[in-house]
């Protein structure tokens, strides 16, 4: 590379910075008609959306095969068969640290949520709020240090 | 600008459109890679953006209306879907994550380059401007678009356009003269 780090923006020659792989323009077309030739139902599935959730899938996959194995060999423990029973069984930091991960945005998890299930935690959240254990109020008061009388003063 | 007429006139019927299609690619695709691989800097993410893109075009050739500039129009189109990427990259839920440093390093390691150090550090003082601003200042230096055409294709004024250039040339200059 050719030292010359300090100039001005109009002293710098303008050229093409950014390269592609030999022969990536002539196979663009083709992979551009092949896309269009299988879109499904007009509508436009981003790639990196698409590969994504085949990735998370797959994830998902293997950790119910993975609880399908361990659980049958425990002491004491019904054999369930239901995805859902098996899912339920995954603790919520689990389940934090696996979207955490993932690279999942809010935007996906919105997206692949029905509708009317996001409805119904808004409305939850909204008319019975979020359900608080007192130990975690305690922690709270302690924190902010103020009292259970002086917590219910301010709401 | 490509003369795009041609293109137009066989956009109208049905019965060619797929062939207008596909000579728009053929014309196009450079110059909608360029843009947005100056943007996402990866050739990866912006080999699938380009592809998503002209999907959306042919998906959306109805709406096309022959009244407006098709070169204009296509921009928009590329041009959103790249800011649209990267603001999905900065809303993870990963939190913490630094996407200039990030698009910084890619472009440091990235095989895919040709420059020497004077064009590696523009290129980086480039990045560390807005996503908008850095889309402004690479349609109007690189692709030598006049403030006008920006406008249709951003919906963005004239007058806020200048300024923008403006603030970002001066940020870039400031970024050459250090160390």
């Amino acid at each position: 590379m050719e030292k010359n780090p300090n100039k001005k923006l109009d002293e710098i020659p303008k050229k093409e910075f950014f390269q592609v792989p030999d022969g990536y323009f002539d196979t663009l077309d083709q992979k551009i008609q092949d896309r269009i030739s299988e879109k499904r139902d007009g509508k436009v599935v981003p790639f990196y959306v698409e590969h994504r959730w085949k990735v998370i899938g797959l994830a998902a996959a293997a950790s119910i095969a993975l609880l399908l194995m361990i659980l049958p060999s425990l002491d004491n423990q019904p054999v369930v068969s239901k995805a859902d029973q098996l899912l339920a069984q995954v603790s919520a930091d689990d389940c934090l640290a696996y979207l955490e991960f993932s690279e999942l945005d809010i935007e996906d998890i919105i997206g692949s949520t029905p509708s009317e299930d996001i409805e119904a935690a808004l409305e939850e959240y909204m008319f019975e709020g979020p359900e608080i254990e007192d130990e975690d109020l305690d922690l709270l008061y302690e924190k902010y240090g103020a009292t259970s009388d002086e917590k219910l003063k301010t709401l | 600008v490509p003369d795009t007429e041609p293109i137009i006139e066989l956009l109208k019927d049905a019965s060619t459109r797929r062939e207008a299609f596909s000579l728009l690619v053929k014309q196009y695709k450079h110059r909608i890679y360029g843009i947005v691989r100056k943007m996402v800097i990866s050739h990866d993410d912006a080999d699938d953006i380009v592809q998503d893109v002209f999907v959306k075009v042919w998906n959306n050739l109805d709406k096309f209306k022959g009244d407006s500039v098709l070169f204009t129009w296509l921009y928009r189109i590329a041009t959103n879907e790249a800011l649209q990427f990267l603001r999905r990259k900065r809303n993870k839920i990963w939190f913490g994550n630094d996407i200039t440093k990030e698009l910084a390093e890619k472009i440091e390691s990235d095989k895919y380059v040709d420059g020497d150090e004077i064009q590696l550090k523009l290129q980086k003082a480039i990045l560390r401007l807005p996503d908008k601003q850095r889309l402004v200042f690479n349609l109007r230096y690189f692709e030598d678009l006049s403030y006008e055409e920006i406008s249709v294709i951003t919906e963005v004024s004239v007058g806020s356009l200048k300024a923008s250039f403006h603030h970002a040339t001066k940020k870039i200059e400031e970024f050459l003269q250090d160390d």
